[in-house]
């Protein structure tokens, strides 16, 4: 691997919060202090439709079980290039619960409703209005996420099988996967 | 004063990276000697534990590597921190090519820079070795531009198909690619199991990816060495009324208050082109106030390592990021130019990229984008185009004065000043660097013309990559630190192995060549200990 491969690998790396793997490995307490109706109402506006409930709603438990699993303060990656060590930042529970109990009240504010009972476009309209002002074109890494819209779409477009449903291929990025098979385009028809 | 804890042995071998793990293995299997290795720093993450870190990593952007630094002992300007068993090949990708042999004697071909003293013949049964060493997979390329003696050691990483797709394209500009050899295995090899592409090499989590650590544990093992982790060597003393190495003096970082003295035969500096001539420089005595090894005024001089620049081009094909993202094609086509007007000599590299083709929550409008809109939007761009990734290491020549020196004002806990490093170019690089890099780019603009395709930007990669230098090796001993063998013109049981004896760092990955320069050494240094028996 090239230093820039690695480098530009390891930027998305961290970026990355990936894998759904991990987070069936290392379960946890699901959804911790965000409210889940609310989180699954955000989940369900951000997220592609195609998915389908139960898709979402495991994302949604794999985010949840991702967050209870972070260590504020780790220290972070600092491979090649950059001799600087860096931490991880602190538990962003906080401050994304206080967001989804604001998307509560603008909800019912604007419509009288629990956010969870709008249709997706009006909660989109909600978080359009939220998050549209200062979020950049890409997505980074999910904890460090500023609004807790953004870091639903961030772990779940980090995961290998955002990967497949966007190629509609089993490609299995970052899998530990068979060698031989890399000399193949991956099989149609996976994901989605 | 505390009594010193004494640790005799026959040979010393300072730092516990890949090109001491390339002299502690050759010497131990071919001499019936005492090898003592000592490390600053500790064992790292071991491989039972690396699954769990790499998903960490994979999860949070974790370090996987634990404690794999000191606190304070850093070095202004270097490009990694890694103080560990193992080294910086803890974590490295696995590159493995070696040199071209116009890298060994640039000033007789080219006119610009230093002829090394050695040339790339001499050096290429080393290069074997290191390959069967360390485990390298690879496909020979073209014998006009891939000079080898023997087959790689095992066969090389299968052509995944996004590099099929990219090799068709980049020899449609009339210039061959082969992949890229690498230190990761293909069949089980020396207990280890066949690469699973993973594609998170810098914390491989199968153990198919080479680590010097895997050398360490089984000479330990087998009784072969004796390895002190955990201690700093911090000073270099003589013999009295002569110019021998007499002992290490270091600290034992677990009980700093016990002195630990280190006697050996013969010392070997094997703890990276920072490290060697900050503790040469340490040294200084009243006999040698310049530092030790330094009668040339050489030592922490000519600092050397190579730019990078690198591309992104939009091409119209389906590629799928992600197969196998740690695989790249290589030429050696501009290294092995004889006829040039002005010296640019640089490697090339392709490999598929997902710049410019990961999911985005803004449009080209500037508009927010949710929901299907996200994934219709990443679809749109991934569907018929993909992004290759070009990069060009290109030589650098250094300047006399591009340098390591000690920084009285920064001290690391023990009171030791700490080094920096300052690279400068050569007055030769100097005047070609705009002309080399309008090369690149253009080089480039002609690939991706070639395959219908645009430059999505380039750009330099930050630094100096691969670095070597601070005791450049020579056959003068008042223009240089070191013999071929990196054995110091001024002390003769003191030896300097890997990249602090390059005189210059080439255009490609250079680990191999450290390692395969280590090798070398280490069989000079045999001569003088008896053969194994039995």
């Amino acid at each position: 691997m090239t230093e820039s491969d690695r480098r530009t690998f390891l930027k998305q790396s961290a970026t990355a919060v990936a894998a759904l793997a991990v987070t069936r490995c290392l379960p946890g307490e699901a959804g911790r202090a965000l409210d889940d109706s609310t989180l699954h109402a955000v989940a369900e506006a951000v997220l592609p439709s195609e998915l389908g409930p139960d898709r979402t709603s495991r994302v949604v438990a794999e985010f949840g079980r991702w967050l209870s699993e972070f260590e504020p303060e780790a220290e972070l990656d600092h491979g090649y290039i950059s001799s600087e060590i860096t931490y991880a930042p602190p538990d962003p529970t906080p401050l994304w619960a206080d967001q989804l109990g604001a998307l509560e009240r603008a909800a019912q504010g604007e419509h009288g409703a629990p956010f969870s009972e709008l249709e997706v476009s009006a909660r989109q309209a909600i978080l359009r209005q939220r998050i549209a002002g200062e979020q950049p074109a890409t997505l980074g890494p999910a904890i460090q996420a500023d609004h807790v819209a953004v870091a639903v779409m961030a772990f779940f477009y980090a995961t290998p099988e955002a990967v497949d449903v966007c190629y509609r291929a089993g490609i299995g990025e970052r899998t530990c996967r068979p060698l031989d098979a890399a000399t193949e385009a991956p099989a149609p028809g996976q994901g989605v | 004063m505390a009594i010193a804890r004494v640790v005799e042995s026959d040979v010393c071998v300072i730092g516990a990276g890949i090109t001491a793990a390339m002299v502690a293995e050759k010497l131990a299997d071919e001499r019936d000697a005492r090898i003592v290795v000592v490390e600053a720093g500790g064992w790292t993450t071991p491989l039972g534990q690396r699954q769990a870190r790499r998903q960490r990593f994979l999860a949070y952007g974790e370090n996987p590597w634990t404690d794999d630094h000191l606190p304070g002992q850093s070095a202004r300007g270097i490009i990694s921190r890694s103080m560990v068993v193992g080294g910086w090949s803890m974590h490295w990708g696995g590159a493995s090519p070696r040199y071209t042999s116009e890298d060994f004697g640039i000033r007789s071909l080219y006119g610009v820079g230093d002829d090394w003293p050695i040339s790339y013949e001499e050096l290429e049964p080393y290069y074997q070795d290191a390959e069967e060493r360390i485990g390298i997979a690879g496909e020979p390329g073209p014998p006009e531009l891939d000079v080898r003696s023997k087959p790689y050691p095992m066969p090389p990483l299968p052509m995944s198909y996004n590099l099929q797709r990219l090799k068709e394209w980049g020899e449609s500009t009339g210039v061959p690619f082969w992949t890229a050899p690498a230190a990761k295995t293909t069949v089980p090899y020396r207990g280890r199991q066949v690469c699973a592409r993973c594609d998170t090499c810098h914390i491989c989590p199968t153990g198919a990816k080479y680590t010097p650590d895997f050398t360490f544990q089984r000479l330990i093992e087998t009784g072969r060495i004796e390895l002190l982790p955990r201690t700093l060597v911090r000073r270099l003393e003589l013999e009295d009324g002569s110019t021998r190495i007499d002992r290490a003096v270091a600290l034992d970082r677990d009980r700093p208050d016990e002195p630990v003295e280190l006697r050996a035969r013969t010392f070997v500096l094997a703890c990276g082109y920072m490290w060697i001539p900050h503790l040469l420089l340490l040294s200084a005595n009243s006999r040698y106030p310049a530092g030790l090894a330094n009668s040339s005024g050489l030592v922490g001089k000519y600092m050397n390592g190579h730019r990078a620049l690198e591309g992104y081009i939009e091409l119209p094909m389906r590629l799928y990021p992600g197969i196998f993202r740690t695989q790249s094609l290589i030429t050696r086509e501009y290294e092995r130019t004889r006829s040039m007007d002005r010296y640019v000599r640089h490697d090339l590299r392709i490999s598929a990229s997902s710049d410019g083709r990961e999911p985005r929550v803004r449009s080209d409008a500037g508009e927010m984008l949710l929901g299907d809109e996200v994934m219709d939007d990443w679809r749109a761009r991934t569907q018929d185009r993909a992004t290759a990734y070009v990069r060009a290491i290109y030589d650098v020549l250094p300047d006399r004065d591009s340098a390591v020196t000690l920084e009285a004002s920064r001290e690391n806990r023990w009171g030791d000043p700490l080094p920096r490093i300052d690279f400068r170019d050569s007055v030769e690089s100097t005047a070609v660097r705009d002309h080399t890099e309008q090369r690149i780019r253009a080089l480039f603009e002609e690939m991706a013309r070639a395959g219908d395709g645009r430059v999505l930007r380039t750009g330099l990669i930050p630094g100096q990559h691969h670095p070597g230098g601070g005791c450049r090796m020579g056959t003068d001993a008042g223009t240089s630190v070191t013999d071929s063998y990196g054995r110091t013109h001024d002390h003769e049981n003191l030896f300097v192995v890997g990249g602090a004896t390059a005189v210059t760092s080439g255009c490609t990955n250079s680990t191999l060549t450290f390692a395969a320069l280590s090798l070398r050494s280490a069989e000079e240094i045999a001569r003088e200990l008896p053969a194994r028996t039995g």
